[in-house]
């Protein structure tokens, strides 16, 4: 299985006449890019913005941030089993517009403590654009299409975000298909070819286990995740790593955008580093599976076994790192995953995330299992906070909203976009003095 | 709680975690969520789930944690 990334480089994003992708300047027609989405009878108007990096505008609240990204044309389905029918991602070239993103806006129903009654289980996220919150963020310096989608009142809140998540992959295909047939900036191959070459002998094999979902949550009838499933009663599955980065998993509705968006599915940072080290022949890159975190003993016992069974008789691996889901639960199946592991003689090195807002690292560790020692403590920046830098545009789901984010002091870090994420794209360490 | 003298008992679903910190009476929950019931059960049947795990716990309030059945 082979992906090609056809990369284009995008330094200028605009509202014009017509969709095109010229060198590296994007135009998009709005108006046809609204009818479009318009196509989905559950949304009674769309307002659709551009923003920049250093542009004095707060956005939210944010449903999920997409990168751009379109299959050449007959190579293959974009985001498969939520766009198109169920066929292989993973195969063939997608373009990206690198430099872009699309963030969707989730109006949620007006009210609450936050101006906004929350989807499931969801912190409420917000994507700054200017200021030391957007440095201190991945997304701070993208060009963003605002999709700020607004369904018919009767519509269903499981519908409406059906609607959204929708939403942000017909306008990341959308955006992406200008680049169909142009020649990209740079292109990046991967596969696992070769894996069983003599010149890998004695190189380390190394897999990958992540989590795609938390069923504390719950999970919608119609909820998309992994190949448009919502995962209910998903055992761990063994996956080939283009799969993840071309469009099989989408953030799940509960944390998106909160230490997980679908953009680092897409750009998964621990897949792409074991890709490199997988070509620098430092390891041998063995495979990947998604799991789910449980919300019942038997079930987190099953799938941890099974994860683990999948690692070392399937993958053969010698090392796996393991990621968690958004929450504290989530740290009870990667534990015992690689408490698993490690007695099954697969060395694990897990990532866990510190809650605690008191600074002390007895708070930090939620588990502490014998053996499983290599643990990485990504911050979810719960002790982090910054003055709300001044801005003149906010753009929000609804007026409440509006109002509160327009009026907000200060920003907490748990807030901002971009700024944690669960699958270690984060610019923030936890360290104790 | 323990320590001022007052038995405790933990009903949850991370039996993982009260075995890590040191609970001594950990008796298991249905689930994270319905942690003594079971929303996908009739209530009549979810009733006798949440009168067992209720008694489990009065049980191992009862019990010396020195002599307890693992």
């Amino acid at each position: 299985m082979t992906l090609t990334l056809a990369n284009h480089p995008i330094t200028e994003f605009f509202a014009g006449p017509k969709t095109l992708l010229d060198g590296s300047r994007l135009q998009v027609d709005l108006e046809e890019l609204r009818r479009y989405l318009l196509e989905d009878q559950r949304l009674e108007s769309v307002a659709l913005e551009i923003v920049s990096p250093g542009d004095p505008c707060r956005v939210g609240y944010v449903f999920d941030i997409v990168e751009p990204r379109a299959k050449e044309t007959g190579a293959g389905p974009d985001f498969p089993g939520i766009l198109t029918p169920i066929a292989s991602a993973g195969q063939g070239t997608t373009h990206v517009l690198r430099g872009t993103a699309v963030a969707v806006v989730d109006g949620g129903q007006p009210g609450g403590e936050r101006g906004y009654t929350s989807r499931r289980g969801g912190g409420a996220k917000i994507l700054e654009m200017s200021g030391p919150p957007s440095q201190a963020s991945s997304f701070g310096n993208l060009r963003h299409l605002v999709v700020v989608p607004h369904p018919h009142p009767e519509v269903a809140r499981h519908s409406v975000l059906n609607a959204l998540r929708l939403a942000s992959v017909k306008a990341s295909v959308y955006l992406a298909r200008t680049a169909q047939g142009k020649t990209p900036g740079s292109t990046q191959v991967f596969d696992l070819n070769g894996a069983g070459e003599d010149g890998r002998k004695g190189l380390p094999r190394v897999a990958y286990i992540g989590q795609v979902h938390g069923h504390q949550h719950g999970t919608e009838v119609d909820e998309h995740i992994l190949y448009g499933g919502n995962t209910r009663g998903m055992l761990p599955v063994p996956l080939h790593p283009n799969e993840w980065l071309d469009g099989a998993v989408v953030v799940s509705y509960s944390w998106g955008a909160r230490g997980l968006d679908t953009y680092f599915h897409q750009n998964h940072p621990i897949i792409l580093d074991l890709y490199r080290l997988h070509e620098a022949k430092e390891i041998t890159f063995a495979g990947v599976v998604a799991t789910t975190s449980s919300g019942q003993l038997d079930e987190l016992n099953r799938n941890c076994m099974v994860a683990a069974q999948i690692v070392k008789h399937t993958f053969k691996a010698d090392g796996v790192i393991i990621t968690k889901y958004a929450g504290g639960a989530p740290h009870s199946d990667m534990f015992e995953t690689a408490r698993l592991c490690e007695d099954l003689g697969v060395k694990t090195a897990i990532m866990v995330s510190d809650t605690a807002p008191d600074r002390r690292a007895e708070s930090a560790a939620l588990m502490n299992i014998p053996g499983v020692d290599a643990v990485v403590n990504v911050s979810e920046a719960a002790d982090i906070s910054w003055p709300a830098p001044a801005v003149e545009t906010v753009i929000a789901g609804n007026p409440e909203v509006e109002t509160l984010l327009a009026n907000l002091t200060e920003l907490p870090g748990v807030s901002v976009c971009g700024v944690t994420n669960n699958q270690g794209a984060s610019r923030l360490q936890s360290i104790m003095y | 709680m323990e320590k001022a003298g007052i038995p405790v008992a933990q009903v949850t679903a991370m039996t993982a975690v009260a075995k890590a910190v040191g609970s001594n009476r950990i008796v298991r929950g249905q689930g994270i969520v319905n942690l003594l019931g079971d929303s996908d059960l009739p209530p009549e049947e979810e009733r006798e789930i949440r009168k067992r795990i209720v008694r489990k716990a009065l049980e191992a309030l009862a019990t010396d944690p020195a002599r307890s059945d693992p």
